[in-house]
């Protein structure tokens, strides 16, 4: 179901060398998606081990071929060709949990609320965690000049490292 | 309050009682909307719950891990936890105190559900606290006990899942050691105070957390936008305008980096908090160390140029950091105050060596047997762990040397221009500290900060590349404290009360919501034309605090109605000093004898170093005891200030005591 060629993704990268492991980013996320500040309810986590441990994220890499989408009996999840990403159709998902098996980043979840996959989607264009993450380890990839709805980074002088490089591979 | 969406709390208080192995909870709204959260709360129980007479070691005593409505949100630099009790390291008063963390526990509080936990009684056996959102239980930690505070956090972690965060004492706490910390992660603690100690007299080794669920919001979306907006303004450094860099050669051996020493800190240049990995350690060559170091961690190290220039060199220092944390020492006492003074002992061949062996600051080695002797109470160490006003006494040691680094209350110098010899303070800014030092239980920061370390950090005497001439500074200080008399270098003792009242309540404000103590309150800016923090948004740096409450929680309340909130905390909090301990001007004045000496710092407007007047002085109290609405005779808060505060029924008791109008 996925031989549909698509415009090239647009997705969210993580710089784990830059990351202070706030977690500014996850909160923002479950704010921004749910009205709540949450960990179990945001579409990116990071996992932080303590004391001294290691670190990762787990996020959305909208996969060209994306095995969510792919797993979905009920086709829920549709790329979105405005936005350039995969989005869950929320009135069509039924919970099954098929999608997070098919994941391979863990990026998916059943919202513990409304029982449903939730997942990335670029905030409809606002992406709260690149804007909000203070150390500019979250940037948006794959971003064309004529995808509108991105906003700049309040504040900040020059684009990030990476949104220039994706922008430039896009082209 | 009941039509509108109200947000911020998590809602409940979780009642933990050692003695009945009994647990139940309690609404935490009625508490919040009075007392904010965190130490506001903790103020009101201790006004209820812990009578006169109680010491820290009673089952009497209350332990409150409390959090606010900030905490866990977006809102930056918000994860911290302030913890209070009465506190052991306190001298001659052990009276109710608090100390902060950070790290990612309070945070984890909140999602399951609770804005504070209140633990009184104590345990026959050793035990911890396993809290996973509604379900709460007292587990046996006979095997725990012991354990340094990596090794505990470490079995929890690996018995209850990786995302489980846990405060923690080591064998100084379970010691009863008076410098005892309350540890998370690697380099997170509830340092002063002696908080451990509370802990290990209640058997309670633990508090492990996961909480899965949510926090409300009174209006999320303008929340979120709120946060962003002032996020931005943060991402400036801390209190301080230059950005450190990364040192490249530490970054290639060690992995140095940039780190969080708290969940949404929002300004990671910050230089006291630095992450390394798989550091090689000295003592221990077989081991590799990992983790954050924050400000005071980094002084085992030794600090070239300063008084603090032991030559024991990073990696040891490193370590040093990572072994007292582990034993749960409080890195603040041992490196600004006792290994300080025990040098100076030394120096005055008062103190030979520690029980036969060496005693020289240089040695990594000499370090590592201190901590040990003070975590164990080995030898000397049965004293030095009563920390070192104590232990001067006890020992007949060098009790003459110790004002030279303790300011008052058992407390080691902190921004007091005097005390510690690497806050770079001067005269005038000091009066505001010695100020706040008079009315604190401990070392004043989470207020000192904000005056004294924010003006001077903002100088250009210490930072010359991006700081602000002093009239600059001064202009922006007008519009925070009504005069530029306020923050100018030349204006003496001319409106110093006026700022230690205000940071007081700001004090109150972080370690209520809970808001980080180096990043709060924004003041002076590089961003903005006049120098004036402002977020993007408009909102002014002072009003932060403010602006997110409201969002968060849905009180509609103003500024002023919102300031009284923090007052409201304070006067209760001087109340229930005044009831337990007859707090009064004359021990407020105890402080005195220390600010008479010559500063550690000139003030170059001034080219001579300065002591206190005391007379100049006595005029500054009568003025801020009058501004606080307390009597400038006893220093008591008056019946009519309390009832406008409405705290009628604190009038009452005071009253019924002798100790009010």
């Amino acid at each position: 179901m996925s031989e549909t060629v698509h415009a090239k993704p647009v997705r969210i990268h993580w710089d784990k060398n830059k990351c202070t492991t706030c977690m500014s980013c996850v909160v923002v996320c479950a704010e921004r998606h749910t009205g709540m500040s949450a960990l179990s309810r945001s579409r990116i986590q990071i996992r932080v081990d303590l004391p001294g441990g290691d670190y990762t994220a787990e996020y959305c890499r909208q996969c060209k071929n994306a095995p969510c989408a792919a797993a979905c009996p009920e086709e829920a999840i549709q790329f979105d060709e405005r936005l350039r990403t995969w989005l869950v159709d929320e009135d069509v998902c039924t919970g099954c949990g098929q999608c997070i098996e098919a994941c391979p980043f863990n990026a998916i979840q059943l919202d513990p609320t409304t029982g449903l996959a939730a997942k990335c989607d670029l905030c409809l264009g606002a992406t709260r965690c690149v804007e909000i993450c203070p150390a500019n380890a979250l940037v948006v990839k794959g971003l064309a000049l004529s995808l509108p709805v991105l906003s700049v980074v309040e504040g900040s002088k020059e684009p990030a490292e990476g949104q220039t490089e994706g922008a430039g591979n896009d082209k | 309050m009941t039509n509108k969406k109200m947000g911020g709390w998590a809602g409940k208080i979780l009642r933990v009682d050692l003695s009945s192995g009994k647990t139940w909870t309690e609404s935490s709204i009625e508490y919040g909307q009075k007392y904010i959260g965190g130490r506001g709360i903790a103020a009101r129980i201790a006004w209820d719950e812990i009578p006169p007479g109680t010491g820290p070691f009673d089952p009497e005593n209350r332990l409150v891990f409390g959090v606010g409505p900030l905490t866990g949100t977006s809102a930056p630099n918000s994860a911290r936890t302030t913890v209070c009790s009465l506190s052991p390291q306190a001298y001659p008063y052990e009276w109710f105190s608090y100390s902060s963390v950070g790290g990612y526990w309070g945070p984890m509080l909140k999602y399951a559900g609770y804005d504070a936990v209140v633990v009184e009684g104590k345990s026959a056996q050793p035990v911890y606290l396993w809290i996973h959102d509604d379900n709460v239980e007292l587990r046996d930690a006979r095997d725990l006990w012991g354990q340094g505070t990596f090794a505990t956090q470490q079995h929890l972690t690996r018995k209850h899942g990786s995302d489980v965060r846990v405060l923690t004492i080591g064998p100084a706490g379970e010691n009863q050691c008076r410098v005892a910390i309350i540890a998370t992660g690697a380099g997170s603690a509830a340092g002063q105070g002696g908080f451990g100690a509370v802990m290990g007299a209640k058997r309670l080794k633990a508090v492990a957390v996961r909480g899965t669920q949510g926090i409300p919001l009174a209006h999320p979306e303008a929340f979120s936008n709120c946060t962003l907006s002032i996020t931005k303004e943060l991402q400036a450094t801390m209190g301080c305008p230059e950005k450190p860099e990364l040192d490249p050669h530490k970054v290639r051996d060690f992995g140095q980096r940039h780190v969080a020493c708290s969940q949404h800190c929002a300004s990671p240049a910050c230089w006291v908090s630095h992450s390394y990995s798989k550091v090689p350690g000295v003592l221990h060559p077989e081991r590799e160390y990992s983790g954050t170091i924050v400000c005071e961690s980094v002084i085992f190290g030794g600090v070239p140029e300063t008084f603090y220039d032991w030559k024991v060199g990073f990696q040891a220092g490193f370590e040093l950091a990572q072994i007292s944390q582990d034993y749960g020492i409080n890195h603040w006492e041992l490196g600004i105050g006792m290994g300080p003074w025990l040098r100076k002992c030394h120096q005055e061949g008062l103190l030979k060596d520690l029980d036969g062996e060496p005693f020289d600051l240089n040695a990594p080695r000499c370090w590592d047997t201190l901590f040990r002797k003070v975590a164990y109470r080995e030898g000397i160490g049965e004293a030095l762990a009563e920390g070192t006003v104590r232990a001067a006494k006890i020992l007949g040691l060098g009790e003459e040397l110790v004002p030279e680094f303790y300011t008052a209350w058992g407390f080691a110098g902190h921004w007091d221009g005097h005390g510690d010899k690497i806050n770079v303070v001067i005269f005038p800014y000091w009066l505001v500290t010695a100020l706040q030092w008079a009315m604190s239980t401990r070392d004043p920061m989470s207020s000192g900060h904000g005056y004294a370390q924010n003006i001077m950090n903002w100088s250009l005497m210490r930072s010359p590349r991006e700081g602000l001439d002093w009239e600059t500074l001064a202009d922006v200080g007008a519009k925070v404290y009504g005069t530029r008399q306020a923050v100018h270098p030349a204006s003496g003792y001319e409106a110093k009360a006026y700022p230690a009242v205000w940071h007081g309540h700001r004090s109150v404000m972080k370690d209520s919501l809970t808001l980080c103590d180096q990043i709060y309150p924004r003041i002076f800016s590089n961003k903005t034309a006049d120098h004036f923090a402002r977020a993007a948004n408009g909102l002014e740096g002072p009003s932060f605090e403010y602006h997110m409450f409201r969002l968060a929680t849905g009180m509609e309340i103003s500024k002023g109605e919102f300031e009284q909130m923090a007052e409201r905390v304070f006067n209760l909090e001087r109340a229930v000093q005044v009831r337990n301990w007859d707090r009064s001007r004359d021990v407020d004045e105890q402080v005195i004898p220390h600010f008479d000496q010559i500063e550690n710092w000139v003030n170059p407007f001034l080219g001579q170093g300065m002591g206190l007047d005391r007379e100049r002085f006595a005029k500054l109290l009568d003025e801020y005891y009058t501004l606080r609405g307390w009597d400038p005779e006893t220093g008591r808060p008056t019946r009519a200030r309390l009832e406008e505060l409405a705290l009628s029924d604190v009038a009452d008791e005071l009253a019924e005591r002798g100790l009010a109008e």
